[in-house]
């Protein structure tokens, strides 16, 4: 039998085969060229990894491949209707790309997320990677509208769609975002959009930011971003304001805060502040009710991002082991999707 | 029914959780797909997760198909009993278990219905945002299993968006407890792909849900046009301005008249072709900047008027017509049937003339009073169900209209569900392959396929996988 490495090579050519440390890495062109990999690891019993940029790899628990797959080539938006407020693209376009697009026609993207350049749509939502503006929108896993899919065996399957409101079928998307690539390779998603203010402010607070904590949970600020980052002695606080001119304003008064940022260079330094403080490495995931805030904050150690609503933080350091408790289910589910073991286990 | 097995479930249930007898048992034979009909061999009606789990334990050493039955308010067929199947109500599991003000969540039992929740929270200044409008009778459980919509669902999302957690019982009686509330799952999202499930995967016994923040301000605009074609432009107008109220609702002049005739009677004016229903909410400055953007865009389509609900007492009034208007469209004909389907919202105004033109051309009456803002039609038709010919037209219509919205980039449902239904329609959407994989899923969950079978997948896919 031949190694990973000659077979890939084989399939679709030397010059798409690299490495990821030891693991030789695919990057196919195009959907076929990813169905055919995963049809030669079903025919090989080779066991693939799929990724993105492989930012978040870190997120899951270690886990043995044969060889990475990333869908970085596969990119580009396929339908955007500004009108309608629904994106469609697919899984390697970068979340820089989407944001810039879809700010040029007044609309918010979420997740906000750090190096949103190097993050790709399908590595995202296989990650289940909620953003800064998570209290304002809630997680990522409520905005993805439809997804088109790679199974292990290669077969393209599809659930959901491009509208803002569906019921029509089983919410397979739901299983797959948050997967981490253990169930399918995300090939393309639709994603719901918000609207973008017209007034932007930003600023950043020493401390633990109660009072704006507070004004944020009892609604009389409703910021697009609000999240807590670690620093040397203690915790900074980042926010977004925005809305219609008067609504910020008022916002801005009622926290008597002048030293902001408006415009452009508020979300720049919204970005500055989520590449600061979101763990690059291996990161633990962390949660809490908004009533054990203060609990979660007094574990927190080393580089650490927190975003309130129902509370997630992450924090760098090794996952610990019993963080994804393997319930029977999900096995079921796994061993139901992706019967040859093609895709890697998560952990 | 197999004495051992009936004398099994008397144990757990006792003589009040039985529903034996042929004529108790019929109110139970169909949900608000009423020309399906079934009578279900037994009906049990438990009180709690642990009577659920037992009964379920023996239903499953019998292999005998489950459906479970909220209020049975369902419009697609998600709760007719199947041939030889028990069904398992949830009408003594109405409890409330908790409320946690300070993180704003609520546990309940899956019995509890919709609105008492909200009114179980009023006093905190909470409420729980999916509102169907079927609210003041549907369970919270059918909900989640429906992944139900309401007016303000536009602003607050849909069910799934408010589910934080579920107790669920297993087709083979076990107990998957994952009702702590969480903001991202642990492992795969069982929650959320339970949600909108149709009842195929176990049965919810108890649910964690969002409780949101009531809002300082809420006003109810009403928006009278002469057509209905320039009501539903002026929402496509709404979505392009990137306009965000909390609800955007269409009534037609069929709805008005169907519910100024009836005992909801709200004020809508009668010689309005169209209205649209607008609520704003937030603080004052919020609801102050929304009202800048929709004033001119409603009057530049042509509304003839444009006012303020005056007071919370007319607001009231104004919402409880809305969601009164399928009872009130009682009066119109015998039967309703309540279509719904997605369209793109830049083509409202082309789906519903078209919608329209189906139904004239079968003879059929119809009526629209739907959630404009999310694109999710409801063309209500009028019929008869004891006259099998106008049933069948009324099918065909169904049909075609879904072909329509298909064509246009629409979806089969958008609050509904499939069910019984529109199961038939699944083919023209998914293909073999998608579909496979929605019966693999399921699978994992119900290997013998006894939870509600025979909805929403068609037969022929499932078989496939297993060949
Ligand atoms: C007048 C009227 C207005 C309506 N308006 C709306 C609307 O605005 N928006 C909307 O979305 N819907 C609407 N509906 C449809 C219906 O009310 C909803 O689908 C509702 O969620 C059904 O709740 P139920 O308790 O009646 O469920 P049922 O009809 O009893 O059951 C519905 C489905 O849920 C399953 N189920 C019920 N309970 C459970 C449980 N505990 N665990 C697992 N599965 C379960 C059943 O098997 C079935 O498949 C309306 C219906 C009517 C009659």
């Amino acid at each position: 039998m031949s190694d990973p490495r000659t077979l890939l090579e084989r399939e679709i050519g030397a010059a798409q085969v690299s490495s990821l440390g030891a693991l030789p890495l695919a990057e196919p062109r195009d959907e076929e060229q990813l169905c055919a990999l995963l049809r030669l690891a079903t025919r090989e019993h080779l066991c693939v990894l799929p990724l993105g940029f492989g930012t978040k790899l870190a997120w899951r628990a270690s886990s043995v491949a044969d060889f990475a797959l990333t869908t970085r080539a596969l990119s580009g938006i396929v339908e955007y209707e500004p009108d309608e407020g629904v994106i469609t693209a697919r899984a390697g376009t970068t979340l820089a790309h989407l944001r810039a697009r879809t700010a040029a026609e007044r609309h918010w993207l979420t997740p906000f997320v750090a190096r949103e350049e190097r993050t790709s749509l399908g590595g995202a939502i296989s990650a289940g990677q909620s953003g800064l503006d998570r209290l304002r929108f809630g997680p990522l896993r409520h905005h993805v509208l439809g997804l088109r899919v790679a199974l292990g065996d290669g077969t393209v399957v599809k659930s959901g769609g491009r509208l803002v409101k569906n019921v029509t079928g089983y919410d397979m998307h739901r299983l797959y975002t948050g997967a981490h690539g253990s169930l399918c390779v995300v090939l393309e998603a639709s994603l719901r959009l918000f609207s973008a203010p017209r007034r932007y402010a930003w600023l950043q607070v020493p401390g633990e930011g109660r009072e704006w904590l507070e004004a944020a949970w009892r609604g009389a600020i409703r910021p697009l971003i609000l999240a807590l980052g670690r620093v040397e002695n203690g915790w900074e606080l980042g926010v977004l304001l925005g809305g219609a001119e008067e609504v910020v304003a008022e916002e801005l008064a009622l926290v008597q805060h002048a030293a902001t940022l408006e415009g452009e260079a508020a979300l720049t330094a919204a970005r500055t502040f989520a590449n600061t403080h979101t763990p690059e490495g291996a990161c633990t995931r962390l949660e809490c009710l908004p009533t054990g805030l203060g609990e979660l904050l007094s574990r927190a150690r080393g580089r650490c991002l927190v975003l309130p609503g129902v509370v997630t933080a992450q924090i760098e350091g090794a996952p610990p082991a019993a963080e994804r408790p393997q319930r029977t289910l999900d096995r079921r589910i796994k061993q139901a999707l992706d019967p040859h073991g093609v895709l890697a286990e998560v952990g | 029914m197999d004495p051992g097995l009936l004398r099994g479930l008397r144990e757990i249930l006792g003589e009040a959780g039985l529903v034996e007898r042929r004529n108790q048992r019929v109110p139970y034979e169909c949900d608000g797909l009423a020309f399906a009909r079934q009578l279900p061999e037994l009906v049990l009606l438990p009180r709690n997760t642990d009577e659920t789990a037992r009964c379920m334990r023996l239903l499953d050493e019998a292999h005998v198909p489950i459906v479970a039955r909220g209020a049975g308010t369902g419009l697609s067929g998600g709760a007719t009993p199947v041939e030889h199947g028990v069904l398992i109500g949830t009408s003594r599991m109405r409890a409330i278990l908790e409320i946690d003000e300070r993180n704003r969540f609520a546990r309940v039992q899956a019995g509890v219905v919709n609105v008492d929740l909200s009114h179980a929270v009023e006093q905190l200044g909470l409420f729980y945002a999916p509102d169907p409008s079927s609210q003041k009778a549907c369970t919270l459980g059918g909900n989640v299993a429906e992944n139900s919509g309401g007016p303000h669902c536009f602003r607050h999302g849909t069910t799934t968006r408010h589910v934080l957690g579920l107790v669920i019982v297993t087709p083979q009686g076990e107990v998957l407890d994952l009702s702590k509330a969480r903001a991202e799952p642990e492992g795969l999202d069982l929650v959320g792909f339970f949600t909108g499930s149709e009842g195929m995967l176990g049965v919810a016994t108890e649910l964690t849900l969002r409780l949101t923040q009531t809002p300082p301000v809420v006003e109810t605009w009403l928006a009278l046009f002469r057509e209905l074609d320039e009501a539903c432009e002026c929402v496509s107008d709404l979505i392009r301005a990137r306009a965000e109220p909390s609800a955007i609702e269409i009534l037609d002049q069929l709805t008005i008249e169907a519910v100024e005739a009836s005992v909801l009677r709200a004020g809508y004016p009668k010689e309005a072709g169209a209205v649209l229903l607008l609520e704003l909410e937030g603080r004052e400055s919020e609801v102050a900047a929304q009202a800048r953007i929709l004033e001119p865009l409603v009057r530049a389509r042509g509304a003839f008027e444009l006012r303020r609900a005056r007071d919370p007492a007319e607001r009231t009034r104004l919402w409880a017509g809305r969601k009164g208007a399928y009872g009130a469209m009682g009066r119109v004909a015998p039967d309703l049937y309540v279509c719904d389907a997605v369209v793109p919202r830049r083509k409202l105004r082309e789906l519903v003339r078209e919608t329209t033109a189906i139904c004239e051309a079968r003879g059929l009456k119809v009526a629209n009073v739907f959630h404009a803002g999310d694109g999710n039609l409801h063309p209500n038709i009028s019929y008869d169900r004891r006259d099998k010919e106008e049933l069948a037209r009324v099918l065909d219509a169904g049909d075609a209209i879904l072909k329509a919205c298909l064509a246009a980039g629409g979806t089969l449902s958008g609050e509904h569900g499939i069910g019984l239904e529109k199961i038939g329609a699944m083919e023209w959407l998914f293909t073999r392959e998608d579909l496979a994989a929605m019966c693999r899923a399921r699978e994992a969950w119900d290997p013998e396929c006894r939870m509600n079978p025979g909805k929403l997948i068609p037969m022929r896919a499932c078989m496939e996988t297993r060949t």
